[in-house]
């Protein structure tokens, strides 16, 4: 239920002022085959590993999380308090499916789920994901990882 | 979320993601995007709905082998099962109280058979024990502060953590509590019909005409439009950030 018709009338109108980035360019990356593609998941719940520092609004940086980490140690630190997280607080696949994805790899959907997963801050601004987004982008060449599933909260 | 698609998709990663606002992903044109008609929090759906989020994310990645178009917006057709406020429900007896702390201890067997059954809990961003979160949001806006209990964390910082730990304690007991309610049902609840929400709520009011610009800030990220007054939400958007 999230047609913006459904949201309360003060959070319709903050969303409809949101600044939407626009870009010059429309990058695509061709050739993909799912059965030979290595995925990652990339949230922007603010995700982080038990014990460590939340992440603060407009910090760019991401964060990583093992695919094999205990579930118990992944906790969310977006500032918003405007979505869900019951759904979250009940199953961490709700916002990072690490399940759902290993499960379409073992039945040869996907070729391999990465061995790590990423998670920014979505309380940010466009242009400042730029930098960390590109190095992100080196470490998973780096590592074989050719494809995202991108997932807000 | 659709910039950073975008740049790594122009650095050669492909990418597809889910949307959760329609207008955002429309303006943004990342390469590839599947709209979801979910509620904000959940991309691929509902809890314990496996056979479902699989469905979502697999419609998600299909946009990976589609012809190549300059951007792909889809629509998934279906809305997240389950998720209409369940008629009738109530909170089960016993979970409010008259005190904040009172609300603790009534919830703390909740909230423990849900860490035992899950093996999880999403409470700790403080790294602090619930007890010394509610005394520390007790005491924050009295006459004789608690000092900050996270001396390494700003005391804003501190403030937005602890409220975070407070509500996912006591909404991880009422949901072990309670049988089938909606996220809906169960943060109205928190905000409505608790003393902990009352407490926040009090803490946001006394946010905006604080000393401290800082606290002023953390107007934005204490209580959720839908349990907020048009005219406080206003107020909020007049506190620059």
């Amino acid at each position: 239920m999230v047609r913006l018709a459904d949201l309360p009338a003060t959070k319709r109108e903050g969303m409809e002022r949101y600044k939407t980035p626009c870009f010059g360019t429309q990058p695509w990356v061709n050739g993909i085959s799912l059965k030979q593609a290595t995925v990652t998941l990339i949230s922007t719940a603010g995700l982080i590993m038990r014990g460590d520092r939340p992440v603060t609004p407009h910090d760019p940086r991401y964060r990583t999380i093992a695919h094999s980490g205990a579930a118990n140690d992944i906790l969310m630190s977006h500032v918003s308090v405007n979505f869900d997280r019951t759904g979250f607080q009940q199953d961490l696949n709700v916002v990072l499916p690490r399940e759902r994805l290993q499960e379409l790899a073992d039945a040869g959907e996907i070729g391999a789920v990465a061995d790590e997963h990423y998670a920014f801050m979505g309380a940010t601004q466009a242009h400042l994901l730029e930098k960390s987004s590109r190095k992100l982008a080196a470490l998973l060449h780096k590592k074989g990882i050719d494809t995202a599933l991108l997932l807000p909260v | 979320m659709s910039a950073i698609a975008h740049f790594l998709e122009e650095e050669g990663i492909a990418t597809t993601l889910v949307a959760l606002i329609r207008p955002h992903a429309e303006k943004a044109r990342p390469p590839r995007a599947l709209w979801v008609p979910f509620q904000l929090g959940r991309p691929v759906g509902g809890p314990g709905q496996a056979d479902f989020q699989r469905t979502v994310i697999r419609s998600a990645l299909a946009l990976l082998e589609s012809t190549p178009a300059p951007s792909i917006l889809e629509d998934f057709p279906e809305d997240e099962p389950d998720s209409a406020c369940v008629v009738g429900w109530a909170a089960p007896g016993g979970l409010s109280a008259d005190t904040v702390l009172a609300e603790i201890e009534a919830l703390a067997p909740w909230y423990e058979r849900s860490k035992q059954r899950s093996g999880r809990t999403t409470v700790g961003i403080t790294g602090l024990e619930i007890s010394t979160v509610a005394h520390y949001l007790l005491s924050v806006d009295g006459e004789r502060p608690l000092p900050n209990p996270r001396a390494d964390f700003a005391p804003v910082q501190t403030l937005r953590y602890a409220v975070d730990d407070l509500k996912a304690y006591y909404l991880e007991a009422a949901t072990e509590a309670s049988e089938r309610a909606s996220g809906w049902q169960l943060a109205n609840w928190f905000w409505e019909s608790t003393q902990g929400g009352q407490l926040v709520k009090q803490l946001h009011e006394n946010s905006f005409d604080h000393r401290v610009e800082e606290r002023r800030h953390a107007a934005w990220w204490l209580v959720p439009d839908g349990w907020a007054s048009r005219e406080t939400v206003e107020r909020t958007w007049k506190v620059s950030h």
